[in-house]
């Protein structure tokens, strides 16, 4: 009985609405389908969102624009019939993707393009969501190097395990005592892929008293989930000093609740640029 | 006339002396340990399995039943008890070329603890290595190295990211790359702003982007090189964990099997091969066909790191003594074994299967050389074996060029092996012949008595040698009399009264047979009368043509007469053998004489029914005429002689003696007793000789005059030599006592002549000349009479041929 009170709760209290913000690589592809899965699990609804990036489309538009790459030395010109084409072949694919990702896993979903500053594009759809998943390729550094398979590997989820398999180690989650830390705690219990796994909670910069008192609550939350934890500590009480942390786990997950940081423009541009790690808002 | 006497009727059958028996049943006898009557043979063994030196192999010559293989093997077994334990052999994988697996040798016992030692071995690696690549040591270390490189990247990214914004320019993805773009506001600058900028500033933003594109170039193609350094980072980082995991518990099997150079030179190359293929060992995700569900498809193999044991003696007590049963190649050199998969025949060296040789080597190999030379190339693998003193596992579609399908050559093993050929006699005779490898390997010949001397000394051990197979067969006991009545029976199956069997099968089976009498009978112990029961039916299960044979005769429709006299006519003993059981045929054997040019024609020979032995006899016997009747003169007779209703072949020459008088009694027609039968072959001096089959031929004449009646005239002429190997049925032997049929003995014609004719064959005197009246006086006057009568017949025919010339 007790169990399904408890259920009961958490259904209440964790997110329905998920947004996902697309992105084509295959990192990208793995995020959406963790997301899909994650919306089925809770009867929720997935949401894609694909930005086309404003200043890429201006910089198309510029006369001595030349993209450079590895591959082709010299680099070629960039312009903007090609990119648009690019740009409307990707919102196609990427459209293709999210149908039948969802289709497999049977949830409501729609589509979303947008044209604009990426974090102003998401910041402004956030609103109607639960839920933001960021596992785009966004910031500038090229993809790390992959040295080891004992590290997280960049490469798609099969689609029939989805949450069981979930994100790669390590799952990170901020914890700050606000309720939607409290679910972000709970959204990352559903990331993790199985017991006996270990979960990064990093607590805020707080006083030793607060910081044990935290410390207790997750503990006490662990005990019901067989969770094995790890805590670690902020130096400050800021988005970059969270991105320094995470700094090199590479592959894994982020899950904060909405209201841990003041969450502008700004903190999201940074949030997108953590490398090579998908962020996941909760409300 | 000399007085020829039969023969007493105890001359015709040698009993067995049960008063030399103090035992009452061979339940008191003690077994027989020793081989009876094979010392030559077991000196051979001893001095072949002792010879070191190539080629010392032995070939055991001997018909099949003769205990070869019960006696080569005691010996073999017995001399290798004091043998030292042979080596263990096992084939592991040869890390630089896994087509050929490398051969490991060991002392017995160890071969089985090694393969027990590095399956442990292997287990505690597949937990160990993930363990200690799951530790946070190894992920902090390797941690570091991507962040050193992945620093690395982003200042480099970073630096120039740094330059381009002292110029107001930005880095910026590119859906294929990268970009350079001016920035104002935090934005790309608008097309319309960049070109209202004066030509100057748009020429300086062209030229910096220019610059700044060569410059993440240069960057981008350092990339490749520095994670081709981080990767070599991690493999030394892997390295040096996988050798942290291995090397403790390699040297722990290092430390056992020290003293073994190549043991331990494998184990290096193994280390090597666990830190190169370290990722096996760790956690990995299903490949496809992993995920298909098919078995053994796409998991990392651990295989190679395992052990076949090829060859284990660690139960051993001396060195082997293997009989390979099937010899055929692959038995006796191993063969490599394929499985499929896919469609696809793949193996390795845990396929390798080891072969006679390999079981062997270091002892003793026995093979039956029939079943070796009938399995094709089986005979050639042996003799290149033991030429090259070494086994090497090819199969047969390698050695002929056959198959391409994708195989092992395994390194070939050093072959020390006695090889016991077991076969017959003309089996040794035709190899040693035709084949020069076979005198080359196979120096010794054992060559098994098939008879023994027959005297008290042997009796007693024949005695325990049937104790000892009747308490290996769990029989009844035997009792003196039944063991003095196989004594009897082992000398009538050598056909001779002074000689003992040593064919252990067929006593066997007596044995086995009057067992099974015996308890039908429900007695105990087995009697003299079981044993007769036993010989009597194996003579009735065997003699259904003999009766058939005798039924003609005695129907008429084969003519023998056996009463009464006939010129030109005799009979003939010949003998029939039919498997293993031989009776005696009488034959009317006729002859007819003419005048002619001293030819003999044998008839038989003229429609090719008669063989070389045959022939032979026929001219001694032309030959045997004309030196004594015909020395001054040309023998001028043309005689035929044939074997009555023979439709078969006919060979020997043991009627040469009964044809010699069917022949003198044509030309001077005097009658010949037909109450006798004759058997005996003669020479050119007129000196009956010995023959074979003298008891089945006597049995054979007396069965026929039997059911005629004996009147007591009846009876055989046998050679005089073949005296001693009378072992005649009781039945005769009790009509002769009963004066009812008589064995004569002969030692020449002119006794045979007489005893059939009741004429002297007269001697010669001091003139060389013989009585008229003799049959020899009259083979004389007859013999010049044609001659005569030939030289009269040429003068006449030359004066006709002169007057036609006229």
């Amino acid at each position: 009985m007790k169990k399904k009170s408890d259920k009961k709760i958490t259904e209440k209290q964790l997110p329905k609405r998920i947004l996902v913000t697309l992105d084509q690589s295959g990192y990208g592809i793995s995020v959406l389908r963790v997301a899909a899965g994650m919306a089925a699990k809770l009867q929720g609804e997935l949401l894609g969102l694909l930005v086309e990036d404003i200043n890429l489309i201006r910089l198309a538009e510029l006369p001595f624009s030349r993209e450079v790459n590895l591959f082709e030395e010299g680099g070629y010109h960039l312009c903007l019939d090609s990119l648009e084409k690019q740009l409307r072949s990707q919102a196609e694919r990427l459209r293709h993707n999210l149908a039948s990702i969802a289709g497999q896993q049977k949830i409501p979903w729609s589509f979303r393009l947008a044209r604009g500053r990426l974090a102003a594009e998401i910041m402004a759809v956030m609103r109607e969501v639960d839920v933001l998943i960021m596992g785009q390729m966004q910031g500038l550094f090229p993809q790390p190097l992959r040295l080891s398979s004992t590290l997280s590997e960049r490469r798609p989820l099969p689609a029939n395990d989805l949450l069981t398999q979930g994100f790669r180690q390590p799952i990170m989650v901020f914890y700050n005592g606000s309720l939607s830390s409290g679910r972000a705690l709970k959204t990352a219990a559903l990331l993790v892929r199985k017991n006996g796994e270990r979960l990064i909670v990093i607590l805020p910069a707080v006083e030793p008293a607060r910081l044990l008192e935290l410390e207790q609550q997750v503990v006490n939350w662990q005990q019901q989930t067989q969770l094995q934890l790890r805590f670690m500590s902020l130096l400050n009480n800021d988005i970059s000093a969270l991105v320094q942390l995470g700094k090199g786990r590479y592959g894994g997950a982020l899950i904060l609740g909405q209201d841990a940081f003041l969450l502008d423009e700004l903190s999201i541009t940074t949030l997108l640029d953590y490398p090579n790690c998908a962020v996941v808002l909760v409300k | 006339m000399s007085q020829i006497e039969f023969l007493p009727a105890d001359k015709l059958f040698t009993a067995c002396d049960y008063g030399q028996f103090t035992f009452d049943t061979t339940a008191d006898l003690d077994d027989l340990s020793e081989v009876v009557g094979q010392e030559r043979v077991l000196e051979a063994l001893e001095f072949g399995v002792s010879m070191p030196h190539a080629g010392y192999n032995l070939y055991v010559l001997g018909p099949s039943g003769m205990g070869k293989h019960t006696v080569v093997r005691q010996a073999l077994e017995q001399k290798a008890r004091d043998d030292e334990n042979p080596s263990d052999w096992c084939y592991v994988n040869n890390f630089a070329d896994e087509h050929k697996p490398d051969a490991l040798r060991l002392p017995a016992g160890m071969g089985r603890k090694f393969r027990d030692d590095m399956g442990h071995l292997l287990d505690e690696l597949r937990s160990s290595i993930p363990s200690v690549f799951e530790s946070d040591d190894y992920r902090i270390q390797l941690q570091q190295i991507e962040d050193e490189l992945n620093e690395r990247q982003e200042q480099a990214f970073k630096a120039l990211q740094e330059e381009a914004e002292k110029s107001q320019i930005s880095l910026l993805r590119t859906p294929r790359g990268f970009a350079f773009a001016p920035m104002r506001d935090g934005e790309v600058i608008k097309p319309e702003e960049f070109k209202k900028l004066p030509e100057e500033e748009r020429q300086e933003i062209e030229r910096i982007v220019g610059e700044l594109q060569e410059k993440l170039q240069k960057v981008l193609l350092q990339f490749p090189q520095w994670r081709k350094e981080g990767r070599q980072k991690v493999k030394e980082l892997n390295a040096k964990v996988t050798m942290f995991a291995v090397g403790m518990l390699l040297n722990e099997v290092r430390k056992e099997y020290d003293g073994f150079p190549e043991l331990l030179k494998y184990l290096e190359a193994l280390q090597l091969d666990i830190i190169e293929h370290v990722d096996d060992f760790r956690p990995h995700e299903k490949n496809p066909l992993e995920a298909m569900g098919l078995p053994g498809m796409g998991k990392p193999s651990f295989h190679r790191y395992k052990v076949n044991l090829l060859v284990d003696h660690s139960a051993a007590k001396g060195s082997p003594v293997v009989y390979e049963d099937n010899p055929t190649y692959q038995n006796m050199v191993g063969q490599v074994e394929h499985l499929a998969q896919m469609g696809a025949l793949v193996t390795d060296f845990s396929l390798i299967k080891a072969g006679a040789l390999h079981r062997a080597n270091g002892g003793y190999l026995i093979l039956d050389v029939r079943k070796l030379l009938v399995s094709p190339y089986a005979w050639e693998g042996l003799k290149r074996a033991l030429y090259s003193r070494k086994v090497t596992i090819e199969s047969l579609g390698q050695l002929l060029s056959l198959v391409s399908t994708v195989t092992l050559e395994p390194e070939p093993i050093p072959l020390q092996v006695k090889v016991v050929l077991l076969g017959e006699r003309l089996l040794y005779y035709l190899l040693y012949q035709f084949d020069p490898d076979f005198r080359e390997l196979f120096k010794v010949a054992a060559d098994f008595e098939d008879e023994i001397d027959r005297h008290e000394q042997n009796n007693q051990l024949y005695a325990r040698l049937v104790a000892t197979m009747v308490r290996k067969k769990k029989l009844l006991p035997f009792n003196r009399f039944a063991v003095g009545r196989v004594i009897e029976y082992s000398a009538r199956l050598v056909g001779d009264a002074e000689k003992l069997s040593t064919h252990l099968h067929s006593l066997a089976d007596l044995l086995q047979e009057a067992d099974y009498q015996a308890r039908r009978a429900g007695e105990q112990p087995v009697t003299a009368a079981d044993v007769q029961k036993a010989i009597d039916g194996q003579i009735r299960r065997a003699d259904r043509v003999r009766s058939k044979v005798y039924e003609n005769i005695q129907r008429g429709i084969i003519l023998i007469d056996t009463e009464g006299e006939k010129v030109a006519q005799v009979n003939g003993l010949s003998v029939i053998q039919l498997g293993d059981f031989m009776f005696g045929q009488p034959s009317r054997i006729t002859a007819t004489a003419r005048l002619g040019d001293g030819k003999v024609i044998d008839i038989e020979r003229e429609v090719k029914l008669g063989g070389a032995l045959h022939s032979k006899g026929i001219l001694i016997i032309s030959s045997f005429l004309a030196n004594r009747y015909s020395r001054d003169k040309p023998l001028s007779l043309s005689a035929s002689l044939v074997f009555e209703q023979s439709y078969g072949r006919v060979d020997g020459d043991s009627a040469s003696v009964a044809e010699l008088c069917a022949l003198i009694s044509a030309l001077i027609k005097i009658p010949i007793k037909q109450s006798l039968a004759v058997t005996g072959s003669v020479n050119q001096q007129g000196q009956v000789q010995a023959i074979g089959g003298v008891n089945e031929k006597i049995e054979g004449f007396f069965d026929i005059c039997r059911s005629r009646g004996l009147p007591g005239s009846q009876g055989v002429l046998i050679p005089a030599a073949n005296v001693k190997h009378l072992m005649l049925r009781q039945d005769v032997v009790d009509a002769a006592r009963e004066g009812k049929f008589q064995v004569y003995p002969v030692a020449s014609v002119d006794q045979a002549i007489e005893l059939l004719t009741g004429m002297p064959a007269g001697e010669p005197d001091e003139n060389g000349d013989y009585p008229p009246e003799s049959v020899n006086g009259k083979m004389i006057s007859r013999l010049e009479e044609l001659s005569r009568l030939r030289q009269e017949f040429s003068e006449a025919v030359q004066e006709k041929d002169s007057e036609k010339e006229v």
